[in-house]
């Protein structure tokens, strides 16, 4: 009885173990998946409009995403819209949504909210 | 015998240290450059941005390096006034000013911890960079006020040694309409490359001549080697980001809760400097500014002056009508360095208030409550205090004498609910020593000795801007000694021929 009970422990510890590897590795997978793992469909020249490889211009992303406007509507709700920066320089893109390395808040590098 | 081999054993250690560590000092010359270019500029700031221009203008292949993936540095966050004298927005106002009432002046300012020999550069070029930013599609109203033109320092307090002057020349469209014209100088000219996220590390120095070859770069997590043929220009800031060179330089240093400016004002041009070993002038100066810790854009100086400023202990410490820089310092000496703005329901109605609090105040920072018993319970001061501290002075108002001095067109009783409170901390706003350069912008050694192929312009440098002589005279001092580090970095001789 008392084998039977320990069988059943280790055997339900290798199946939560084996669900812990699963999620953590489908968790890893989806963190792995960056921007342009997401348009990958749509080939390289999509974005690399010229086929070099470089910066992507604002228009590119906009031809789909619409306008400058529409996306701080988006974001409206945010204490502070990253899509309405009162600052010099902040609209570019790429600049937060980085095409083969991780999203990355720009505001977030002085204000906190 | 053990004991002598022990000792024989450390001495070869601390040698072999020794040696090993004057060797990695340096970035050693690499077999291979990844890039290259005659003048490399480091910093996109004002600064970085004139000295690319112009040497670009004088005919060198130009090359800018600026860490953060956006430009701008401090002028981009600035409040967008540029300091001159003897400007044609200055006579259409009625402002008779002239360079030697501006020496006078500048010369007033914390004598002896600024370079006559700069002041007197800035005060015959300052009217150039207020025309350069006019010349690249800045806007500056010939009126008194903001935009326009203000009293942006202590010139009155010196009215009695040359006429007080509104030399602080404010851009329509705050810092950001100010760097944008900086910014066109560097876009119309295509010629000049500029790396966007790409952060100078290391300064490379040919170990023969000590001349300054190049710099040592990341981009990402890619190393890069950047040939400099002519000279490299420090541009990148000051250091008010950086706890570290804070807390070794300044008394101050360690008790700052954050810091305002742009993110990127780390210190790095100034360690560089260090290594090849620069002079360095008053890196404990720091300009400070009353703020909230976190949020670097927060600032109150169009309505504090009319507020109450209490300390911890509920009690009054200073003149509110005093400039932010001498309340910033002395709120650092009250208990826990914090201070407390107290203002009423009639101040929240008016201007100065309203348009503040609704641009740059985050708006779960100003505490409401209906008595001042209630916005003492609610700060975790101790009401009775407060109240006696808000009665005390409501009786001043009424008077119109101040005994800490305010004067009294600044004075309003609080006495009208809702009562309202900001809590606020002293931040560094900018530093304002610096690496020591001649008056051509070439850094100097100890000895003051030119180091070969090393320029530096704007906050990184010292000596020209302790005790802040007014707004916009950081840029203007960015704009004059960057104008004559392009200058001259554009005119030496290539290394490597």
């Amino acid at each position: 009885m008392r084998t039977k009970l320990l069988e059943k422990i280790v055997k339900s510890s290798w199946f939560v173990l084996m669900l812990v590897i699963l999620v953590g590795a489908c968790v890893f997978a989806a963190d792995e998946a960056f921007l342009a793992d997401k348009h990958s469909k749509m080939g390289c020249k999509s974005c690399h409009t010229t086929g070099e490889y470089g910066d992507v211009e604002n228009e590119t992303c906009l031809k789909c995403h619409g306008s400058w406007e529409k996306l701080a509507e988006k974001t409206g709700e945010m204490q502070i819209n990253p899509h309405q920066s009162p600052h010099f320089g902040m609209d570019t893109c790429t600049m937060c949504h980085h095409a083969h390395y991780e999203f990355e808040n720009i505001c977030k590098s002085c204000h906190m909210y | 015998m053990t004991r002598k081999l022990l000792f024989a054993v450390s001495v070869a250690c601390i040698l072999t240290m020794l040696v090993s560590g004057l060797a990695m000092a340096k970035v050693k010359v690499p077999a291979k450059w990844d890039m290259e270019t005659d003048v490399l500029v480091l910093g996109f700031g004002a600064a970085g941005a004139t000295a690319a221009a112009y040497a670009f203008d004088a005919g060198a292949e130009v090359m800018i390096l600026e860490k953060l993936p956006f430009p701008g540095g401090n002028t981009a966050v600035c409040g967008g006034a540029i300091y001159g004298t003897g400007t044609p927005v200055q006579k259409e106002v009625g402002y008779n000013d002239s360079p030697e009432q501006f020496i006078k002046y500048y010369s007033q300012i914390r004598p002896g911890m600024n370079f006559p020999e700069f002041v007197e550069i800035l005060a015959y070029e300052s009217a150039d960079a207020i025309q350069f930013v006019i010349d690249n599609g800045a806007k500056i109203p010939a009126v008194e006020g903001l935009p326009g033109i203000t009293m942006g320092g202590f010139e009155r307090n010196y009215d009695h040694i040359t006429p007080a002057m509104a030399r602080s020349h404010w851009v329509d469209g705050g810092g950001k309409g100010l760097f944008q014209a900086f910014y066109n100088a560097v876009k119309d000219r295509p010629g000049i490359k500029v790396h966007l996220s790409t952060a100078a590390e290391r300064l490379i120095q040919d170990p023969a001549t000590e001349r300054i070859i190049g710099v040592q770069a990341k981009k990402g997590n890619k190393t890069l080697n950047i040939k400099a043929r002519k000279a490299v220009v420090i541009a990148t800031g000051g250091w008010s980001q950086n706890v570290d060179l804070l807390t070794a330089y300044s008394p101050n240093g360690n008790n700052f809760k954050g810091a305002k400016g742009s993110p990127g004002v780390t210190g790095d041009g100034l360690l560089m400097a260090m290594e090849v070993g620069a002079k360095t002038w008053a890196l404990h100066e720091v300009l400070e500014s009353m703020g909230i810790a976190g949020s670097p854009g927060t600032y109150f100086t169009p309505f504090m002056a009319y507020t109450l400023i209490v300390n911890n202990d509920a009690k009054r410490y200073i003149s509110e009508g005093a400039w932010t820089e001498p309340i910033s310092e002395e709120t650092l000496r009250q208990p826990n360095g914090e201070a407390y703005l107290i203002f009423d329901a009639e101040l929240r109605a008016r201007s100065e208030f309203d348009v503040t609090l609704n641009t740059v105040v985050p708006a779960d920072k100003v505490i409401k409550a209906n008595s001042i018993k209630e916005l003492a319970q609610k700060l975790g001061l101790d009401p009775a205090t407060l109240e006696k501290t808000v009665a005390e002075y409501n009786g001043y108002c009424k008077t119109g004498v101040d005994p800490m001095g305010k004067s009294p067109a600044e004075m309003s009783a609080i006495d009208k609910a809702p009562f309202y409170a900001i809590k606020s901390d002293p931040l560094p706003v900018m530093t304002t020593g610096g690496i020591l350069t001649d008056t051509e912008s070439r850094v100097l050694n100890p000895f003051d000795e030119v180091i070969p192929g090393l320029y530096a312009a704007g906050e990184v440098t010292g000596g020209k801007l302790v005790g802040y002589p007014g707004c916009g005279s950081a840029v203007t001092e960015a704009f004059v000694f960057g104008r004559i580090a392009g200058e001259n970095a554009a005119h030496e001789s290539v290394w490597d021929r």
